[in-house]
């Protein structure tokens, strides 16, 4: 197990940030999803000791987060939102000193930068990069010295679509090629499911389910399919389902039988579609059945 | 620890200080220069100023003292903005949290930041004031690493930076805010200086007794050559308290960054 987290909370006062966060995280890429607020971020800052629990306990590697953080972050790499780099050095200078604190060769430093596609800005002042190449140094700095775990807050919240795709595609050739092991922590669920084989839901300071973004499917959605006929009423009253405007949504599976006896009878299928829950659907739907 | 600190340096140093600094010294010794230029100049040999030769010496003497008395409000502004930027810019720009995320203990941030800051300030201070005494030919003072003026400089400036640095990281470590730490930092440093002349952790009472206590010391004659003695123990009395009010402000700034201190 690299990550585990038992009853965390955390009170700012009298506002509950956490109130008793529960998962575990395998190998692989983890999606922690939830909305602006949800404790996605409070829960990062205690995995990395930046903040302390009111209650609980986390740990990676089987090493407890507030006593050994010091140990935890030689092997962790990580990437906060918004993050700005100090702008009068150069992406070198900078690289060279993360490298230095996690005591690694500096040669990795040219590979790095070279596998995030800022080798050609490395000797320019981070002060003059774009937002986008802001955030590839920051990818490149939390995956230096091959980390087993990166920790990425937002990480694509202010890139374009094309340098969301290819930032995602870094994450992924990672994940393939090293075995490097990322937990995502986004609001953005439409790209997590480019990349992640299983997520953390998150509402209100507390997990509502984790797992298996596959196993989660079946257990919360159901594939479902949308019918344009010429007789839409006939269908519903010997199928099932609803009709939504032209077309007629049905949530099983054994209708085609039925539906092709239907089609002998002489209602015309216009156009028959299975659609796939994503999982904004999946977000939505754990959402509803917490409530 | 080694590797934050040159990396404190590092970042410090590309922040225009020593141009702020030099700019502020050419005004002032160019002015004096300028001014009392046939008076620096008068080549008497002596080693003590109000002793011997005390028109000259007490002019001397007021004209050095009254130059490092003008140069604690740059101190302080200098003390204020370095550490609003090593503790509070960074905590407000989330550098902090970056830099906290790597495998970097606390302590030695801390005591890295500090000691980077109170370094480039002390080291800029103490070479602008030897320059000083160089370019105003204060050779009856004989600029040696021991001489004197050097020591009772390296002292004064060393307890002046101490306290401003201590007030300084207090505030921003607290406040956790730029214009807040800033503003308040030389706010503070200011108005106790001013305002608090008679108590004996303020700067302006401390620095001119030891001052006093370095000018005003004992004279023999050995062999025809005057020999100048230091009063060293009334010195360490002078600067006892200012010194332990500096380190009593640290370490309660330390243990509450390395304790209780989050990075939100």
């Amino acid at each position: 197990m690299l990550l585990e987290v038992r009853e965390l909370m955390k009170f700012y006062g009298e506002t509950e940030a956490l109130r008793g966060i529960d998962f575990t995280m395998e190998e692989g890429i983890y999606g922690l999803i939830g909305p602006n607020g949800a404790g996605k971020s409070t829960t990062i800052k205690i995995l990395l000791d930046l903040i302390k629990p009111s209650y609980g306990e986390a740990y990676i590697f089987g090493m407890n987060c507030q006593e050994k953080s010091y140990e935890i972050k030689k092997r962790i790499g990580v990437l906060h939102e918004n993050s700005r780099f100090p702008g009068r050095v150069t992406g070198r200078e900078f690289l060279e000193y993360v490298g230095k604190l996690k005591n690694i060769d500096l040669r990795d430093i040219e590979r790095k930068a070279e596998d995030v596609g800022i080798e050609k800005a490395l000797d320019r002042k981070i002060g003059e990069y774009s937002a986008g190449m802001s955030q590839r140094l920051g990818l490149a700095q939390a995956l230096l010295g091959d980390p087993e775990l990166v920790i990425l807050d937002e990480p694509t919240s202010n890139l374009d679509p094309l340098g969301r795709i290819e930032f995602l595609e870094i994450i992924k050739k990672f994940h393939r090629e090293n075995g490097t092991n990322f937990l995502v922590c986004t609001h953005i669920l439409s790209e997590l499911e480019r990349v992640c084989d299983s997520v953390i839901v998150i509402n209100d300071g507390v997990v509502l389910d984790y797992g298996k973004i596959d196993k989660m499917m079946e257990k919360y959605c159901k594939v479902y399919y949308r019918i344009k006929s010429s007789d839409n009423e006939k269908i519903v009253e010997r199928i099932g389902g609803e009709i939504k405007g032209d077309y007629i949504y049905i949530y099983r599976k054994d209708f085609h039988e039925r539906l092709m006896e239907i089609i002998r009878e002489g209602v015309i299928l216009y156009g028959l579609e299975e659609i796939r829950p994503d999982l904004e659907y999946l977000f939505k739907r754990v959402m509803e059945e917490s409530k | 620890m080694r590797e934050i600190m040159k990396w404190e340096l590092k970042n410090l140093l590309k922040f225009p200080i020593l141009e702020i600094i030099i700019v502020f010294a050419v005004f002032q010794i160019g002015f004096i220069r300028i001014i009392f230029g046939s008076f620096c100049t008068i080549q008497n040999g002596m080693l003590t100023i109000s002793s011997f030769h005390s028109q000259i010496g007490q002019f001397v003497y007021r004209t050095v003292t009254d130059n490092f008395v003008n140069s604690r409000t740059i101190i302080y502004l200098l003390a204020s903005l370095l550490f609003t930027i090593s503790f509070a810019y960074e905590l407000d720009t989330n550098l902090t949290k970056i830099y906290m995320s790597y495998p970097v203990k606390r302590r030695d941030y801390f005591v890295s930041k500090f000691a980077g800051c109170f370094a480039v300030i002390f080291l800029t201070f103490l070479f602008v004031g030897i320059g000083f005494a160089v370019f105003m030919d204060l050779d009856y003072i004989t600029v040696t690493a021991l001489s004197p003026f050097i020591l009772a400089y390296a002292l004064t400036l060393a307890v002046l930076i101490l306290f401003a640095s201590s007030v300084a990281t207090a505030i921003a470590v607290f406040s956790k805010n730029t214009s807040l730490s800033f503003i308040g930092s030389f706010f503070v440093l200011h108005t106790f200086d001013s305002m608090a002349a008679k108590i004996k952790i303020a700067p302006s009472s401390f620095l001119r007794e030891i001052w006093e206590i370095f000018f005003t010391g004992t004279t023999s004659v050995k062999n025809g050559e005057i020999i100048y003695h230091i009063p060293y123990l009334d010195a360490l009395k002078t600067i006892y308290f200012p010194v332990i009010a500096s380190i009593t402000l640290f370490l309660i700034s330390f243990i509450y960054y390395t304790r209780y201190f989050e990075v939100k």
